[in-house]
């Protein structure tokens, strides 16, 4: 094999971009020590659903967000205008008095007999009385059932399916490897609907992935495959309704889903999540 | 070899009328944007990713403090995502009057006074890849009692915020009872 003649291939290059196309294969003989030509490695495209439930009540205040609340309460009713009601009373205690005292005038006893604005205020206080809030403390069984959407109501969660990858099963985000003719959007649909069922209801936000993760596959199935290894693109969901109608998903706090994925995968997810 | 391009370009200009594709040895690009005589910034300025024309975000909740709060926080949001929020309006309440019965009767037990208030938030050219992150950011932030709709801004949202006049209305109508307006003729200009 010819060595390379450094001045043609000079020669070659500076002569400017018109001459940049005609680069005959035949003028360069590449040396074994010189760098070898680029081959592109291939591999898997993996599309990645996230589906987040969002918190159904808010969050609990802190101790001193509670004294503040309480303050600014306080402060509000003292520098705030009486209302329409308050008014009313004052006008029917000033009425019942003059009642009382025998100074009252017709209109006055007219507007005596009707129904004052104690009496509405005592028949709304029963009434609220009676009425029970939903309970925002959830039954510890309900929080500590991995597989029920309504635990950790004031918090955001994550669904998180097993999935075997290679030999060993790991704890991910429903995934799936994309196939011919497929966009990645289409990709990350059929994961879902494989990964959890048709019953599930989910808005898939966009067409652009929201996140990037990129792993090797082990040397024997490089070798056997050919394929480098995988690039997943996560896709962020919404939950709407539905089941998940499948064997082994959790809906995972932000701690669960640190300690449940590997550590590179887990930083890669916590790059997107809003929470 | 600049006269074959120069007359090359002649005659790309005389066959095709309007902007023209025509050689040029400008950058080493093959064509020339809009044309040979149009500045190229003009095409660079323009957005590379498609964008959403107008989008109104609508929030309609019970609780009148809470609701404006939140808007102040959309609003917030979207300017700190370099969103070009364009306008924010409130339309006037619908209220509601429930009347509760007692059982078995038409006796009025209790009457309910309830106002849904709404603001509106407007946003004008937004990319349509920020726009999954801003919905995110919107369904995670939503407090309790307030519903949010997204949606493209139609004429009708605009006559909504305007309170119609009666009075020129009822003339209107009284016209067209009397037989339409008097069609007078077009005087002639001399």
């Amino acid at each position: 094999m010819a060595l390379l003649k450094t001045s043609h291939f000079t020669r070659i290059l500076l002569s400017g971009g018109r001459h940049a196309g005609f680069v005959r294969p035949s003028a360069f003989n590449f040396a074994s020590n010189a760098s070898e030509p680029h081959i592109s490695k291939k591999w898997d495209l993996v599309s990645s659903v996230c589906v987040e439930r969002n918190p159904i009540i808010t969050a609990d205040l802190t101790d001193i967000e509670n004294k503040m609340q309480i303050f600014l309460s306080k402060i509000e009713l003292e520098q705030s205008k009486k209302s329409d009601h308050e008014l009313r009373k004052e006008r029917d205690k000033i009425t019942v008095d003059a009642l009382k005292k025998g100074n009252a005038s017709e209109a006055d006893l007219e507007q005596a007999t009707k129904a004052t604005a104690q009496d509405f205020e005592d028949a709304s206080q029963d009434e609220f009385a009676k009425f029970t809030f939903a309970s925002r403390k959830n039954d510890p069984t309900i929080d500590e059932d991995a597989r029920n959407i309504k635990r950790h109501l004031s918090k955001h969660l994550v669904l998180l399916t097993q999935q075997k990858v290679g030999s060993d099963s790991v704890w991910l985000l429903p995934q799936s490897v994309r196939k011919e003719g497929e966009t990645m959007r289409q990709t990350a649909d059929r994961a879902l609907v494989e990964a959890v069922g048709e019953n599930f209801r989910s808005i898939v936000l966009g067409n652009a992935p929201v996140g990037f993760y990129k792993y090797k596959y082990p040397k024997d199935v490089r070798d056997k495959r050919g394929v480098e290894g995988a690039k997943v693109f996560f896709f962020k969901a919404i939950y709407q309704e539905g089941e998940a109608s499948c064997k082994d998903f959790v809906w995972a706090t932000k701690e669960e889903l640190g300690k449940k994925t590997k550590q590179d995968y887990f930083k890669s997810v916590d790059q997107f999540l809003l929470f | 070899m600049q006269s074959s391009v120069l007359r090359r370009t002649l005659l790309g200009i005389l066959k095709k009328p309007g902007p023209t594709l025509c050689c040029s040895r400008r950058n080493n690009t093959n064509y020339t944007i809009g044309g040979l005589w149009e500045p190229e910034y003009l095409e660079a300025m323009k957005s590379k990713v498609p964008l959403y024309d107008t989008l109104n975000i609508q929030m309609k909740g019970y609780d009148y403090p809470l609701l404006e709060s939140y808007q102040k926080f959309v609003h917030t949001i979207a300017s700190n995502m370099d969103i070009d929020v364009e306008e924010c309006w409130a339309t006037p309440p619908q209220n509601f009057k429930i009347n509760t019965f007692k059982p078995n009767s038409t006796v009025l037990d209790k009457e309910f006074k309830l106002s849904l208030y709404e603001r509106n938030v407007q946003i004008v050219d937004m990319p349509t890849t920020l726009y999954p992150i801003l919905l995110s950011a919107l369904s995670a932030s939503v407090p309790e009692g307030v519903t949010v709709t997204v949606h493209e801004h139609d004429p009708e949202h605009e006559e909504v915020r305007y309170i119609p006049d009666l009075e020129l209305k009822d003339l209107k109508d009284q016209l067209t009872l009397m037989g339409g307006p008097r069609v007078e003729k077009k005087k002639r200009k001399k």
